[in-house]
């Protein structure tokens, strides 16, 4: 069966459907039905459809690339020059990008048509897309329950069928969590894979672009576009640009499958039966599960959320009010009353929340006791990760301990929300590729199942994700 | 543990540059320290490792030092509440 990525491109690729007629069928769409939805915070109108007819004139020329005439949506936190740059933030609400995001100008010369760009938590700071101060989300799937996040709005946007592909951003699950819980295809390359020029900063040393599309093909095929180094931003570095979609069907035979138990604490019984199951397809294919103690892993929590709230902190420095985005109706001579007065105006009550702990954390009397003792605890478990990557090739668990929640159920509790990314997490903070594939529904909402692979072998991660998907 | 009280609540808002209403510092309070207490778990770490800031070792060779245009600097100029002959003007805060 074709994937409905490749069957797309097969049509594109015939000329049964040209790129003017797909964007203006998918734009359309989203008129329709995005009004329920709010996957969208812009839609891109006639310049995406000027773009698509570029792509067939293109095509005509006999030129054009990989992803030619798909349909992409971008995630609002990555800039699209001379669009609204909104970061679902009022900090941002009105602003506008200056210039473009190297993995956004890649997808340009592949071929892919830019629709729109999509909602998410505000500065990614969530992972249910309710926290965005531009639109509500809610999960296609069943209006009542949450998209996931933060990129709530390319995921939904992917599995109601209004974009062929997401260009999405991952810092602590911002992909994998909502592509669980929308049940289409996420991944999140190694740290450095993808340029980050044009990104809007989280939290630096975690942020990584990545894909989201309705199949693992889409994945890889997104992913071959912006993937490799850019002059621009130094973590890529050596990142190679390679074609993720060959081979993407031929799982190595023998490889070793770990399932670290701790995956599965705290985990719903209906959703690790699925995550089993999905595993064991693994097994069919050829490769060796083997059920692993990982103690650490369950402290990556702690680790991410407390590097997090420090890096977050430290990239929210530069709103002030001042400058550019929010400008604040404030009568004071005191440049410090100024600031203080347009952050607490703009930013919501998550920014604010993790701006206070980041400070509070790395501030001189806290650092040696927060900061530095996490750093050390974050290499630590980079070194774990790379023993047990000795042994294995491939790791597998949940993406998700649970099914998509009812909105608004977790918006008051931060604790619980940090919870839920308790599986995601890891690999952030050891920079490892990791993807989401559907493998079922508990309920009627989907469940993903999540496979990493160690630093650097993405293609070895999506192949696993194409045999379970298989 | 780490207990935030009212003080460093209101040297944190300070330090953070933000302005905090009264049932807006209580309720950040409150979380904050329930969170941090939470966090303390971390302690349980060992912490023989470095501190890890990068998972990545950054080794790009410099570029060659040749002169270029800037990149984009006229429509980052554009952002700024007003500009002026190349000078960029913010609202006056002395």
């Amino acid at each position: 069966m074709l994937s409905i990525t490749l069957g797309k491109l097969k049509l594109l690729e015939s000329g049964s459907l040209t790129a003017e007629e797909n964007a203006a069928r998918l734009l359309e769409k989203i008129l329709r039905e995005d009004m329920s939805l709010g996957a969208f915070i812009e839609t891109f109108g006639s310049d995406a459809l000027e773009e698509a007819r570029a792509v067939d004139a293109a095509r005509r020329n006999g030129a054009v690339g990989r992803m030619a005439g798909l349909g992409v949506s971008i995630k609002n936190s990555v800039a699209v020059a001379g669009r609204r740059l909104t970061c679902g933030s009022r900090m941002l609400e009105d602003y506008r990008a200056p210039f473009e995001a190297t993995a956004v100008s890649r997808l340009r010369a592949a071929g892919g048509v830019l629709l729109g760009s999509t909602n998410i938590d505000e500065f990614c700071s969530g992972s249910d897309c309710s926290r965005s101060a531009i639109c509500k989300t809610v999960n296609p799937v069943d209006h009542s329950r949450v998209p996931g996040g933060s990129s709530g709005g390319a995921a939904a946007a992917t599995a109601a069928g209004l974009c062929d592909v997401a260009l999405a951003e991952d810092t602590g699950g911002s992909i994998r969590c909502p592509a669980s819980f929308c049940g289409v295809a996420g991944f999140k390359p190694t740290y450095g894979a993808v340029s980050r020029y044009g990104v809007v900063d989280m939290a630096m040393s975690f942020d990584q672009l990545g894909p989201i599309a309705p199949d693992v093909f889409g994945c890889a095929l997104m992913l071959s576009a912006i993937a490799g180094e850019d002059a621009k931003d130094v973590t890529t570095a050596g990142a190679p640009a390679v074609d993720f979609t060959r081979g993407l069907d031929s799982l190595p035979k023998g490889i070793r499958v770990a399932l670290p138990k701790q995956f599965f604490v705290g985990c719903d019984a209906g959703v690790e039966k699925l995550v089993r199951k999905a595993v064991a397809k693994l097994e069919a294919h050829g490769a060796v599960v083997e059920e692993v103690d990982f103690p650490i892993v369950s402290y990556a929590l702690p680790i991410y959320y407390l590097l997090v709230f420090s890096e977050f902190a430290s990239a929210m420095q530069k709103f002030d009010g001042l400058k550019y985005g929010f400008k604040a109706n404030v009568d004071s001579n005191d440049l410090i009353d100024a600031v203080s007065e347009a952050r607490r105006q703009a930013f919501g009550t998550e920014a604010k929340r993790r701006i206070l702990l980041g400070t509070f954390i790395t501030t001189k009397e806290h650092r040696e006791a927060w900061y530095s003792k996490t750093l050390k605890a974050r290499s630590l478990l980079k070194a774990e990760f790379a023993r047990l990557f000795k042994e294995f090739d491939v790791v597998a668990g949940p993406t998700m301990p649970m099914v998509a929640w009812q909105c608004g159920e977790k918006s008051q509790d931060p604790l619980q929300m940090y919870l839920a990314d308790v599986l995601t997490v890891p690999a952030n903070c050891a920079g490892l590729p990791a993807g989401s594939v559907p493998c079922g529904s508990v309920g009627g909402l989907p469940v993903g199942v999540q496979l990493m692979a160690a630093w650097g072998s993405d293609a070895l991660a999506l192949k696993a994700m194409a045999a379970v998907e298989s | 543990m780490a207990v935030i009280t009212d003080a460093e609540l209101a040297r944190l808002a300070e330090t953070s540059r933000l302005k905090l209403s009264a049932s807006e510092a209580e309720a950040f309070r409150r979380d904050l320290n329930e969170l941090l207490d939470y966090f303390s778990r971390i302690n349980e770490v060992e912490s023989r490792g470095e501190e890890l800031y990068y998972v990545k070792e950054m080794t790009a060779a410099p570029r060659k030092d040749e002169p270029a245009e800037s990149r984009e600097a006229a429509a980052l100029r554009s952002k700024f509440t007003r500009e002026k002959d190349g000078f960029m003007m913010a609202p006056k805060s002395l």
